[in-house]
């Protein structure tokens, strides 16, 4: 076990400098560089060819692309991520103050989507092909081909704007800091449900489905026909001799699903003005601020890559009869 | 603890059990009766595919639901106060009551048939606080001393390991905890020992002997190993197709064995004194889909077969399997006594 | 980018929910432009509601709030309330002292050196006394080789010496004797004490914590001061009471950075933005919803931003270096056509290379009219002639080795892809031109990318756009052959005649002289054409319905003097703080 780990680990390492190599040249060789943004920010009147050579020094952007992923790779082995081109801040503190508010997001959507995939799973294996089943499958399918995006807009449009039931943007209100604690409370739910819901709809969808089909094939097992043979209510089999045996594949495929959806939080996240670190990526995108972008690159790999060797480890734990050489 | 205990019995009448398959309909059991009898075992012999499984489900109403359901007969269910229950028709929560509690059941493979998320105590505990209504802890100390009774040393700490922890001997005591943890009047048994090594098959038939004798079971014991029965059976019917084609004491059957299936089934047991027949017996039991008619085992019947070459040619008739004696595919034979405590069903043999 | 459009697709049907007008007439919207937007503030101070707050739009999260350090206008928007400069841009774009700092200003008759007299007794927001040392200090700063400051550095070019006579006298010396050098010392200043901490070990000003915890809360000397700054989220900024000019009107005043103009709409109408700038087609079609006309008024007027293709003379092409064919251009694109349609009737014809707001602008220049006969007459002029075959023009160009060959003309216009409008201009201006006989490619590229491409002069014509400077000797750095290399100069243009009036605008004291050379200017390069120039863009602009004294200057209505500063709220009308 302890050597798969190690094994595992150190292939997730060479993955991660692989992916470094390719975005590291693929954000420098894309047109437009820091520079050339810090020169021509002020609109063309600031333009010129001395001030942008300037520049130019003062990213390191003179030298050599190889030299550059050295001296950056170096740094980020002593864990150091640089400083942001755009505003000289440290990386990791830019990464860690937006970090929370994404974390919370998918935190949020997986407890939310758990909270309803979990009764519609339970609900659809227990009468499988009734009406229940049949008609949650097409609802679920339904939303599940509606893109995020269309959602959100949808969202943000009726129930936000015009409905005026929930608050589409950002984290607080203004007058936050003034509100008593159940103000602030409701004042936090009415920013979060929006955004929550956009995020764990097609995840509810899917883990719906992925509940359903494993209770279905579990109820199949031997055990599940002892645990009748005790007595048991058909209730007692389904949630607790049934749905303890789903209950490790599906934290398996949350664990995957996880890095998904913070692939979805750039779009979401710029939509709905949530100050998290998709918002950031797409800023730090435009603005070609280097440092930023591979960081959150790194994070990003970090997260898939743990996620992934968590999952198998999560299966190694649950069934011993898998073994890891 | 229950004063009824020794003395609860299941009269099976005439059960017969429906399949909704693609094809249509099918009846793996068509007609089947017996009786489990206080502190006494029944041995319900028969190849694979013959319905002893599916009888054995049906008694405790475990048939796979939306597929299978027992479609005629009784499943008689008393117990010495003159309480009974009718497992065929009860209401779902009236035979829940009684499964675990006053009916239990082991089976084929312990392996599967062990939740693998849950440890053994948990799972053997789980019968006590819902029949007997234990509190957790209680439940825990009775599922210990229920494993040590089945033989398991170090019961505490087994009690807290997951089922894959244990071997299949052990796995299979376990399973006989569970069951007796409700304290049942009576147990089925559906292939307990095939799953195992020989030496522990030993180890679990004497256990259950023991434990019989013990508690004053009824017991149903399934298998296609009629060397078994001859260990622990007091009364053995033989079912070939759906149909029990043979009843009779352990001691008559084995020294009386008087249905052509029967007789070919007991000539593949290994014997101290003779070897085991060869090939066992020839073909195999037609699937429920296409049971054939009159006498079910008729293709298969060395004796129709002799006597269709013995006797006249009009009385015979030619199959697809040879020519078999024409009453054998034309009539359906009923289950007749041919002697004390032994019952046949074959034209042949009862005229 | 294909979900952006479909989000903005979606926007526009949402919120226009069936008003769509193909020609909008704003002079025509009970929302424009309302008496009460321009209200100016009663005598009477508590007719002024003094504990409101105001939600104002950021496009993007500033980079820094060291004022020698910003560039962009969303940074200068959040700057010019915590800082105040002793020189500043008045309500017309005019040179001007601010009255809560400075006290006079004189050149010597040479006009080699000057000097600037602060007030007594200012002081920095966390109670230092505030000198002619940081004047000083910040004029280093910005020249240090160390500093990326960019557009401070450029705005100070010509300043050779700068230095203290006593706490409020600084005193400049210039380069040449030039009417503009009064404009050279209009620059930012810092907190000397504040930077001058940890200089050895950080001399960029941008690159140590203690520097970067400056730059993102500053120590300003302006009405207000910075409290919150959440990133990516908001930055919150509350009223100094010690503040020595005129009491800022509103308790707190609130960024909230929201890069989207859709989002931004959607939140304005939610009243959750009290301010924003709109685009045309928001202005002209998704404000005309119940939601929008509860919470807000429009506000519209002429801005100095101009908008033109820029063609590229620096002899890569055949085409532009030619006059003929830049005129043909001109000649060829219909404007009035694109007035009506890409520009919603919204924006004004441009008439050169000044806007109107600018005192050199030339109102009398002579417009090319749409004309495409004229315009393939010019082009047949330039010996470009139509292909009988397949109605592209051809012209034998000879290489630099004396071979001939035939070149179809055919050429790439870039444009700016995050733009509404210069797609469809775009769109158009290719038909017309196929009418002519000049096949023309489009390319959208991202405006990084754009701004990359005319930099490094790899274009043959875009869609390019300016906001003019106050001072038209601006026009030097983009025309002058000498600003070919180093300067904006970037369609490699030169004439000698436009060189010379560029020259002499610079030198001469006499603002009637110069207001001639620019007016003479101005119409050489409209006819010249080295830019075919289209439209003055309008300031459009979204406000609460309860704000007052707004005032558009050329750069809209705020980022000059008083600006922001001068808008209030009727006491009774608050809408947010703690009343």
């Amino acid at each position: 076990m302890v050597r798969y780990v190690a094994k595992r680990l150190l292939l997730a390492g060479v993955t991660l400098v692989g992916i470094t190599i390719v975005t590291f040249a693929v954000t420098r060789l894309a047109p437009g560089d820091p520079a050339l943004e810090a020169v021509s920010r002020g609109g063309a009147s600031t333009m010129s060819a001395e001030a942008y050579a300037r520049l130019r020094t003062y990213y390191d952007l003179d030298q050599p692309l190889s030299r550059q992923y050295a001296a950056w790779l170096g740094r980020v082995v002593r864990l150091d991520f640089g400083r942001s081109f755009h505003d000289g801040r440290r990386v990791t503190d830019k990464v860690g103050e937006r970090l929370p508010a994404t974390l919370c997001l998918a935190g949020g959507a997986v407890v939310l989507s758990l909270a309803f995939a979990i009764p519609i799973g339970l609900a659809s294996a227990r009468r499988a092909g009734g009406v229940f089943d049949t008609v949650a499958g097409g609802v679920l399918a339904a939303l599940h081909s509606v893109p995020r995006y269309v959602m959100a807009m949808l969202l943000i449009v009726v129930v936000g704007v015009h409905l005026d039931w929930f608050s589409p943007y950002g984290l607080r209100s203004d007058s936050f800091e003034d509100m008593s604690y159940p103000g602030k409370a409701a004042d936090l739910v009415r920013h979060f449900a929006l955004i929550v819901f956009c995020f764990a709809y097609p995840l509810i969808a899917y883990q719906a489905r992925f509940i359903r089909g494993n209770l279905l094939e579990v109820l199949g097992q031997d055990y599940i026909r002892t645990a009748r043979a005790k007595g048991l209510s058909e209730r007692a089999v389904l949630h607790r001799h049934a749905f303890r045996n789903t209950l490790l594949p599906l934290i398996t495929v949350v664990g995957l699903l996880v890095p998904s959806a913070l692939g979805g939080s750039v779009i979401l996240e710029t939509m709905f003005q949530w100050p998290g670190i998709g918002q950031l990526l797409f800023q730090a995108m435009t603005q070609r601020d280097y440092p930023v972008v591979m960081a959150l690159t790194v994070v990003a790999a970090v997260v898939v890559l743990l996620c992934t060797l968590l999952a198998d480890l999560t299966y190694a734990l649950a069934d011993p009869r898998v073994r890891y050489a | 603890m229950s004063p009824n205990r020794h003395s609860a019995a299941l009269a099976v009448r005439d059960l017969r059990v429906e399949i909704r398959t693609r094809e249509g309909i099918v009846r793996p059991v068509d007609g089947v009766s017996f009786d489990i009898r206080p502190g006494r075992t029944l041995g319900l012999a028969g190849e694979s595919g013959c319905g002893k499984t599916v009888s054995a489900l049906a008694l405790m109403r475990l048939l796979p639901r939306g597929q299978a359901r027992i479609s005629g007969g009784s499943v008689l269910w008393s117990n010495g106060d003159g309480e009974s229950v009718n497992l065929a028709t009860a209401a779902e929560q009236e035979v829940r009551r009684l499964r675990g509690r006053r009916l239990a059941m082991i089976f084929q493979d312990p392996a599967a048939a062990l939740n693998p998320v849950f440890t053994v105590g948990e799972q053997i505990a789980e019968v006590s606080r819902l029949h007997l209504g234990l509190s957790h802890g209680k439940a825990m100390r009775r599922a210990v001393s229920l494993l040590s009774r089945v033989g398991i040393a170090d019961a505490a700490r087994r009690a807290r390991e997951y089922p894959h922890q244990f071997s299949g001997g052990m796995q299979q005591r376990a399973m006989l905890a569970m069951a007796l943890a409700g304290e049942p009047g009576i147990l089925i048994a559906d292939e307990p020992t095939t799953a195992l090594d020989v030496t522990v098959q030993a180890q679990i038939v004497d256990l259950l002997r023991g434990l019989q004798s013990e508690a004053g079971m009824g017991m149903l014991w399934v298998t296609h190993d009629l060397g078994v029965l001859a260990q622990v059976a007091d009364e053995i019917c033989v079912m070939y197709a759906g149909r029990i084609v043979e009843r009779a004491g352990t001691r008559e059957l084995f020294a009386n064995p008087l249905h052509p299936y029967t007789q070919a089934l007991l000539a593949c047991v290994p014997r101290l004194h003779r070897p085991a027949g060869t090939g066992g017996i020839p073909g195999s039991v037609p699937t429920p889909a296409e049971v054939p008619p009159g006498c079910r085992f008729h293709p298969r019947c060395a004796l129709s077969r002799r006597l269709a070459v013995e006797l006249d040619a009009e009385l015979c008739v030619n199959t697809q399997s040879g020519s078999v004696l024409r009453r054998c595919v034309d009539e359906v034979p009923a289950l007749r006594p041919v002697g004390a405590d032994h019952w046949v069903a074959c034209g042949e043999v009862a005229s | 980018m294909t979900t952006w459009t479909a989000y903005g697709w979606i926007v526009t049907c949402a919120t226009a929910a069936g008003v769509w007008a193909a020609d909008y007439d704003p002079t025509r919207d009970p929302l424009v432009n309302p008496a009460s937007l321009f209200e100016s503030p009663p005598a009477s101070a508590d007719r002024i509601a003094d504990e409101d707050w105001i939600i104002r739009h950021l496009r993007a999260e500033p980079a820094s709030l060291n004022p020698i350090l910003t560039s962009s206008g969303h940074e200068l928007t959040v700057q010019e309330l915590l800082f105040d400069e002793p020189v500043v841009l008045g309500p017309e774009f005019e040179w001007m002292l601010n009255p809560a700092m400075a006290e006079g200003y004189s050149e010597a008759d040479d006009h080699l050196t000057a000097e600037l007299r602060l007030k007594a007794g200012l002081r920095w927001q966390d109670g230092v006394p505030l000198t002619a040392e940081d004047v000083v200090f910040a004029w280093q700063m910005i020249r240090s080789e160390h500093v990326p400051a960019v557009r401070a550095r450029a705005a100070t070019e010509g300043v050779v010496d700068c230095r203290a006579v006593n706490p409020v006298t600084v005193r400049f010396r210039f380069r040449e004797a030039l009417p503009t050098n009064r404009w050279r010392i209009k620059f930012p200043i810092l907190p000397r004490h504040v930077y001058e901490r940890g200089l050895s070990e950080d001399p960029t000003l941008s690159r140590s914590d203690t520097h970067v915890e400056a730059n993102r809360h500053p120590v300003g000397n302006g009405p207000y001061r910075l409290v919150d700054w959440a990133a990516g989220d908001r930055i919150v900024l509350e009223r100094w009471a010690d503040y020595a000019g005129p009491r800022p009107r509103f308790a707190r005043v609130i960024f909230r950075i929201v890069p989207d103009g859709n989002t931004a709409l959607l939140m304005f109408k939610r009243a959750e933005l009290d301010e924003m700038m709109l685009t045309p087609q928001q202005f002209a079609r998704d404000t005309r919803d119940d939601r929008f006309a509860r919470v807000g008024v429009k506000g519209r007027a002429d801005q100095a931003t101009v908008y033109c293709i820029a063609w590229n003379m620096d002899g890569t092409n055949p085409f532009f270096g030619d006059v003929r064919v830049r005129q043909g251009m001109s000649h060829a694109l219909n404007m009035p056509l694109i007035l009506n349609t890409v520009y919603d009737g919204l924006f004004s014809r441009s008439r050169g290379l000044f806007p109107p707001s600018s005192w050199a602008f030339n109102g009398d220049i002579p417009l090319f009219d749409y004309d495409p006969t004229k315009a393939a007459a010019l082009l047949d002029a330039a010996g470009w002639q139509v292909d009988s075959e397949d109605g592209w023009r051809y012209r034998n160009v000879v290489g630099p080795d004396g071979t001939q060959t035939r070149v179809k003309f055919a050429f790439t216009l870039g444009f700016a892809q995050e733009s509404k409008t210069s797609p469809q201009l775009a769109a158009v201006f290719q038909q017309d031109l196929r009418r002519v006989g000049v096949d023309m490619k489009l390319q959208a590229l991202e405006y990084l990318t754009l701004r990359g491409r005319v930099f490094t002069h790899e274009f043959q014509a875009v869609i390019w756009a300016w906001t003019a400077e106050p001072e038209p000797d601006d026009a030097w750095n983009l025309l002058h052959s000498a600003a070919r290399s180093g300067g904006r100069n970037f369609v490699g243009y030169a004439n000698p005649d436009v060189d010379a009036l560029l020259e002499q605008g610079r030198r001469s004291f006499d603002p009637e002289v110069r207001r001639g050379i620019y007016r003479a200017l101005a119409a050489k390069v409209y006819e010249d054409a080295p830019y075919t120039f289209l439209i003055n863009a309008p300031s459009l602009w979204a406000f609460h319905k309860r704000i007052r004294g707004v005032h558009f200057s050329p750069m809209g209505p705020a980022g000059f003097y008083p600006g922001a500063r001068a808008w209030w709220v009727p006491a009774g009308e608050e809408l947010r703080g703690t009343r």
